[in-house]
């Protein structure tokens, strides 16, 4: 019985916190917009393609189900390099839109770069706590390339590399 | 029993609304990722064909003489197994006039097209035929007859000669005089 009483007090306190919290959230948004229908939420990729490089670009081809470099959904994309020889790069433009109604920003931006001997990827264009206002794009690009100073046939001849961004509201 | 049913009740309602705006704060977070492949659709592959270890001529230097026994081993980097970028060229000289003439075969057995370039040999750089003397032993190394070698299939040879010098004073001249000499290959895309 005392115990159930320690629970409906402590679920009533975590009630309230949030209910503050969002209040907060809730207030700026009047203050901000009187005038504004309903509010949406929605970043999206919008393309990805190969805008420099001498790599070849290996295209998805939905027929043969062969995978390579598109915009898979809203929320992810591939791409696909090949080299052929000893300083060949591929570098990707990668837009995204604020599709919302919400102002946003990067709060956390995860890289994961694969890197081998022989090949090096790398990011620029985009950082934590940059903005994407609503209705707004960016673009950012990430860069594959075979290390120039590779002078024999490397052992490892794959890498795979992932970047993840994260978009809060922007309060 | 009825106010222990309540409290389970409020318990029960609390933890659903705890659930529902713990959602609502998770609805406003997106994350996207983008994922990447690249691959080295190219081999490269030039070296000497280490397969080829009684590529020589050996030659007595008197009439009806024992020839000069010689090797031809290979070490360095290698690529499909057989293509190696050193080759250690050797023999054991029983009097003058003796000779060995060793054939390297250098192949390029990888996708790109490749053009060869300078030569070590025993760690010095050389660019043209070249000779060196050690004991009474003399070496001559030419280059490569071809410097393009065609992807997949393309082949040359290159010559070294070891000598007993005819010398009339052989003042160091020993019953048998064992000699090698070490040939580096490099090699560049074209």
């Amino acid at each position: 019985m005392h115990n159930k009483n320690i629970i409906i007090g402590a679920l009533l306190a975590i009630v309230l916190v949030m209910t503050v919290a969002f209040a907060a959230f809730s207030t700026s948004l009047t203050i901000t917009d009187t005038a504004s229908t309903a509010k949406k939420w929605e970043i999206k990729i919008t393309s990805i393609e190969k805008t420099s490089g001498t790599a070849t670009d290996v295209p998805y081809n939905a027929t043969s189900a062969t995978d390579g470099t598109r915009v898979v959904n809203d929320l992810s994309a591939n791409f696909k390099a090949q080299f052929v020889s000893p300083g060949d790069s591929a570098t990707y433009t990668v837009t995204v839109k604020n599709n919302g109604t919400l102002a946003a920003k990067v709060s956390n931006i995860a890289f994961t770069n694969g890197n081998t001997d022989a090949i090096t990827n790398t990011y620029t264009g985009i950082a934590q706590n940059d903005t994407l206002a609503a209705g707004e794009s960016t673009t950012f690009t990430v860069t594959t390339t075979y290390n120039s100073n590779v002078t024999s046939q490397p052992s490892v001849t794959t890498a795979n590399c992932s970047i993840t961004l994260t978009f809060i509201q922007n309060a | 029993m009825e106010k222990h049913d309540t409290k389970n009740i409020l318990i029960g309602g609390l933890l659903a609304i705890v659930l529902v705006m713990s959602v609502a704060f998770a609805a406003f977070s997106t994350q996207l990722t983008i994922n990447g492949t690249s691959t080295i659709n190219s081999n490269w592959c030039v070296g000497f064909d280490s397969s080829q270890t009684t590529a020589y001529t050996a030659t007595a230097g008197i009439t009806g003489g024992t020839k000069p026994t010689a090797t031809m081993t290979y070490g360095g980097s290698t690529c499909q197994t057989s293509y190696k970028t050193t080759a250690t060229l050797g023999a054991t000289f029983l009097q003058p006039g003796d000779k060995v003439v060793y054939t390297l075969t250098i192949a390029n057995k990888g996708s790109l097209a490749a053009t060869l370039g300078s030569v070590k040999v025993d760690n010095v750089t050389k660019t043209s035929t070249f000779t060196t003397t050690k004991g009474n032993i003399k070496f001559t190394v030419g280059m490569p007859a071809s410097s393009s070698l065609d992807a997949s299939t393309g082949t040359t040879t290159m010559t070294v000669t070891a000598e007993f010098q005819n010398t009339t004073n052989l003042s160091s001249y020993t019953t048998a005089e064992t000699e090698s000499i070490t040939i580096d290959l490099t090699a560049s895309q074209a």
